[in-house]
């Protein structure tokens, strides 16, 4: 396989697997058609340098590095200190094995929690039309037996049947999204077709199915990391003022029991480990530690909302993972305010 | 309706809370100061003339000044507020296009409606039904926003605000719990000073040192109790530097799970001095001073 050695190498590799998959095989001589995977993860300052270290990363260029794992290479771009992006054209499941192994657990490290609004907002920003989306819901809350679990996902065409919008209307209205699909057309000859078609998923990583502007997708990605990081730094530099919480509000009521269980162990992705210690018939107060970064907090639990308190310069992340896993385990909608006012909107 | 709360440190802990929530809002309310423009609010801050009240709210035209009391009485020494201004550094932190002026009187914010009310300052009661003795405010926004409010309904935000140094050891212990959590996570030791400062959160400057000194008292003797005791084989309290580190494999969810379990048990154990109410310490000490006389007699 062919050494990429600079950030402008690694655009010509991702450019040329956008445009053409021949370029592919003549650098790595094999036709399967790759899919360019972008992985986003939440990087605490505190931890850029140990987390570096840990993962053994080689670097090719300035805030540029690459670490091979399972045969796979994985270009990590930390030119946004916070916010790092990885490229990679492993299938998924590899680069989710990969993200597991090598960076969350680590104190410090965490995914982008894309939540159904911040998703919504990215596919408006850039005039993507609906191209459909993912529903996935393992209601991991429980202990019952069978668990509730389903998946599935609904693409939709340019031209669908009444039917065919019915139910996409319903499950659009029922369901909490794990992935959306957007994109846009730029001929409208079937046999010619060109243009740009995403899956961004609520857990932090995209696949790139076709792109024919590069430049685009960069735009577009980097857009994603600037402005997940913007939402944070609005939290946190507001945070540093004055007392305040992160409100999420549930459109349905939450089983407290099932969240009791998550938290008396600090189960999950959710990563928080927390102690009751006022408990109300419809409400309840926790504190305990975001397993995370180690930030101490306070988390108020009503019916069908919850008030996350963080400690002066502590690390905001934990409002959208918490909303975007909580909308997954109820598989209903999720939106999360400040001051009164919706983020990642 | 007066605080729920029995004991005086949940009492002043969830005024302050409510406290604060009168300059926020959440989907289900809005506290009154918010209403009116005074989104930004400063806890324990100086004033030019080197006065300290409990809070400064802030809106694009006014500021106000607030202090918040348990106490029936209070209220005789708030006409101290009326006349401050504000220092260059509350100016700058808190921007505007024109100068702020004092929006009225001061305000005195309680759970408990004043036996005795003295002039020179605007009343506000937060629990329901809500009652607010206006006497002068200049903000017109701010008297409609008071006028109509009706009292907050809904529990309000906890702001991290866990224990003031009123809270004795048994309202401690749950709050601890969630410390010894992040104690844990740490992998280091911790002070007695830094859990106060995680129990107190924002309002940490807000009490003198002295009245934080006996808060860290109460902490320090939970935590050697415990390292004793229930949570032995985890906590380890050194007496020197009075802090507590806590050893537990965090990486493994069954090992944080089991420090729960204990946690709980240990929540559990009721002290023995939860068992001798007042009349029975009254009637140990006339007996004492009984078997006195007799012997005096005798």
């Amino acid at each position: 396989m062919v050494t990429i050695k600079s950030r402008k190498e690694l655009f010509a590799l991702l450019q040329s697997i956008c445009e053409d998959n021949r370029e592919f095989y003549s650098r790595f001589g094999h036709w399967i058609r790759p899919q360019i995977k972008v992985l986003w993860i939440e990087v605490n300052e505190r931890f850029v340098d140990s987390t570096l270290a840990s993962i053994g990363a080689l670097q090719i260029d300035k805030d540029l590095f690459s670490i091979n794992y399972e045969d796979e290479i994985y270009w990590i771009d930390r030119s946004n200190k916070r916010i790092w992006q990885i490229f990679s054209v492993a299938q998924t499941k590899i680069a989710q094995r990969m993200l597991k192994s090598l960076f969350l657990g680590k104190k410090g490290v965490d995914k982008l929690w894309a939540l159904e609004s911040f998703m919504y907002k990215v596919q408006k920003e850039f005039s993507y039309s609906d191209r459909g989306f993912g529903i996935k819901f393992k209601d991991t809350l429980t202990m019952k037996e069978p668990k509730s679990n389903f998946s599935a996902k609904l693409w939709i065409g340019r031209n669908p049947s009444e039917n065919q919008l019915r139910l996409y209307k319903v499950a659009d209205e029922t369901f909490s999204k794990s992935s959306i699909r957007f994109g846009k057309n730029w001929s409208d000859d079937d046999k010619n077709m060109s243009g740009e078609l995403y899956e961004l998923f609520y857990d932090g990583h995209m696949t790139v199915n076709t792109c024919d502007d590069f430049e685009n997708f960069i735009e577009l990605t980097s857009y994603i990391k600037n402005t997940y990081q913007k939402e944070l730094d609005i939290m946190e530099k507001e945070r540093q003022k004055k007392p305040s919480f992160i409100e999420t509000v549930f459109s349905e009521k939450v089983n407290k029991d099932d969240f009791n269980r998550i938290i008396f162990s600090g189960i999950g992705n959710m990563n928080l480990w927390l102690e009751p210690y006022e408990i109300q018939k419809d409400f309840i107060r926790y504190s305990g530690v975001d397993i995370h970064t180690g930030d101490f907090l306070t988390l108020d639990f009503g019916d069908d909302y919850a008030y996350i308190s963080n400690k002066l310069n502590g690390c905001m992340n934990v409002a959208p993972r918490f909303g975007s896993l909580s909308a997954r385990h109820l598989s209903s909608d999720v939106k999360i305010f400040f001051d009164g006012v919706p983020l990642f909107v | 309706m007066s605080s729920p709360y029995e004991s005086k440190g949940e009492r002043r802990v969830e005024l302050w809370r409510r406290a604060i929530f009168l300059f926020n809002r959440s989907h289900l309310e809005v506290g009154p100061f918010f209403k009116a423009g005074y989104k930004d609010f400063f806890c324990e801050p100086k004033t030019a003339e080197k006065q300290t009240p409990d809070i400064i709210g802030f809106s694009d035209k006014f500021f106000c000044v607030m202090d918040i009391s348990m106490s029936d009485q209070k209220g005789e020494e708030m006409n101290k507020y009326e006349t401050v201004t504000l220092t260059e550094y509350l100016k700058a932190l808190f921007p505007s296009d024109v100068e702020r002026h004092n929006c009225g009187y001061p305000f005195l914010v309680t759970d408990l409606l004043p036996n005795v009310k003295y002039p020179g300052y605007n009343l506000i009661h937060v629990y329901q039904p809500r009652q607010a003795e206006i006497e002068h405010i200049d903000d017109e926004l701010l008297l409609n926003s008071l006028k109509n409010w009706t009292g907050f309904v809904f529990p309000v935000p906890s702001y991290g605000v866990l224990a003031v140094p009123e809270s004795d050891e048994e309202e401690l212990k749950p709050k601890l719990a969630g410390v010894f959590k992040k104690i844990a996570v740490d992998g280091e030791e911790m002070t007695s000073e830094g859990i106060i400062q995680l129990l107190i959160g924002d309002l940490y400057e807000s009490f003198s040192r002295s009245s934080r000194a006996n808060l860290r008292r109460k902490v320090e003797n939970i935590c050697e109790i415990v390292s004793n005791g229930s949570l032995s084989e985890y906590a380890k309290y050194n007496q020197t530097n009075k802090s507590i580190k806590i050893s537990i494999d965090v990486s493994n969810p069954q090992s944080r799970a089991k420090f729960s379990r204990d946690i709980e048990s240990w929540l559990k154990i009721i002290p023995l001095s939860y068992f001798l109410k007042e009349e029975d310490l009254h009637y140990n000490e006339s007996t004492e001073d009984d078997e006195i006389d007799d012997e005096d007699e005798g």
